[in-house]
């Protein structure tokens, strides 16, 4: 796959993994480079990424790993398109297990907006410089993330007060 | 209704043309044929609830055919579906909006209890937010077990018992019915 190639060149150490599913490139990186990745694949001419199809978080304990014992629990995976090469690529963003932190990507695809806000409402994943990191599914008195896999089944939560959050 | 017997002194006089009742007894006969139900439907409960108003089943046979979409003129509210977390002040905040006397009927399981979303998002029950009289199981229910519900409404506004108490009564009816009244064996 040509443009794995041109992303191991372009970044080296900062390209973690790369690997073809399905017929899609994919390419593992850690928090730190993510933005920069992203940015080159939506600037650089030629790749012309200009659009964000999906952007999800995913907790991977107990994928082979007990609870907590997973040093890549969590990962935001991102979907790009190029209206140029009509072609799609995967972008899995390795986080920290403890705090879980990524660099938010509005700034490049203002659709991002919501899907890192799910992300942080299901997950927990906090997202630097996101406008606005607020739960965007759950209440604000929601205690604790529902998707993750630690996250008690039967637990009940406090009723909202008040909706107000929603005229705002 | 009447009380009407035969050694009644006015029966004397007047025939069968008067009836004696007390008046409380009238105004409960007359509410609970003129039922006024607000549906709070938010799943497929509310589509079997078309169908017992709809011709087939025909709702207004028990006098609770006017449905109307504002809690200030009902006075039955039957809430019907999963009620999650986010809408249960707009629940709560309807009911409160109903003038008294006012009675509510959890229709299906989810209302009832959650049914089976038991998870981060639903409510396990809207008796956990406003006060129920009637809980109709199902998944979702048949017309015929909401018209049942309705007429379970019926009898409590004709006993014109408040929660409490009817709870205890209807408790002791039911205990009567699995098991046999033990005075008459």
């Amino acid at each position: 796959m040509e443009i794995l190639q041109t992303l191991k060149n372009k970044f080296g150490e900062d390209i973690k993994e790369t690997s073809d599913s399905f017929g899609m490139p994919v390419v593992v990186c850690e928090a730190s480079a993510s933005h920069k990745i992203i940015s080159f694949l939506k600037h650089e001419p030629g790749l012309e990424f200009i659009q964000l199809l999906d952007l999800c978080g995913v907790d991977f304990s107990g994928d082979g790993y007990g609870l907590d014992e997973n040093p890549h629990r969590f990962e935001v995976v991102s979907h790009l398109y190029s209206f140029k090469s009509k072609s799609r690529i995967r972008i899995r963003v390795r986080l920290n297990a403890e705090k879980p932190v990524c660099d938010s990507i509005c700034d490049l695809y203002k659709c991002a907006d919501w899907f890192e806000r799910e992300a942080y409402d299901m997950l927990g994943i906090e997202f630097t410089n996101h406008p606005r990191l607020t739960r965007l599914l759950m209440w604000p008195e929601f205690e604790g993330h529902p998707l993750r896999k630690d996250y008690p089944m039967r637990k009940r939560q406090p009723l909202p007060e008040t909706q107000k959050d929603l005229l705002n | 209704m009447t009380q009407k017997t035969k050694t009644d002194p006015s029966s004397r006089f007047f025939g069968d043309t008067i009836l004696t009742t007390r008046v409380k007894d009238v105004i409960n006969w007359g509410r609970k044929y003129s039922l006024w139900p607000m549906p709070y439907g938010t799943a497929c409960c509310a589509i079997e609830f078309m169908g017992t108003v709809s011709s087939m089943f025909d709702v207004s046979r028990f006098g609770a055919e006017v449905v109307r979409f504002s809690p200030r003129q009902s006075d039955l509210m039957l809430v019907m579906g999963t009620i999650n977390y986010k809408q249960a002040p707009v629940l709560k905040k309807i009911y409160e909006q109903m003038c008294e006397p006012k009675w509510v009927v959890a229709v299906g399981a989810c209302a009832s209890s959650g049914g089976f979303y038991n998870n981060y998002s639903v409510v396990q029950g809207i008796d956990e937010i406003i006060p129920t009289d009637v809980y109709v199981p199902g998944c979702p229910p048949r017309p015929e077990q909401i018209i049942d519900g309705i007429i379970k409404i019926q009898e409590l506004v004709q006993s014109g018992l408040d929660r409490a108490t009817a709870k205890q009564v209807l408790a002791q009816k039911q205990q009567e019915k699995l098991h046999g009244n033990s005075t008459n064996s």
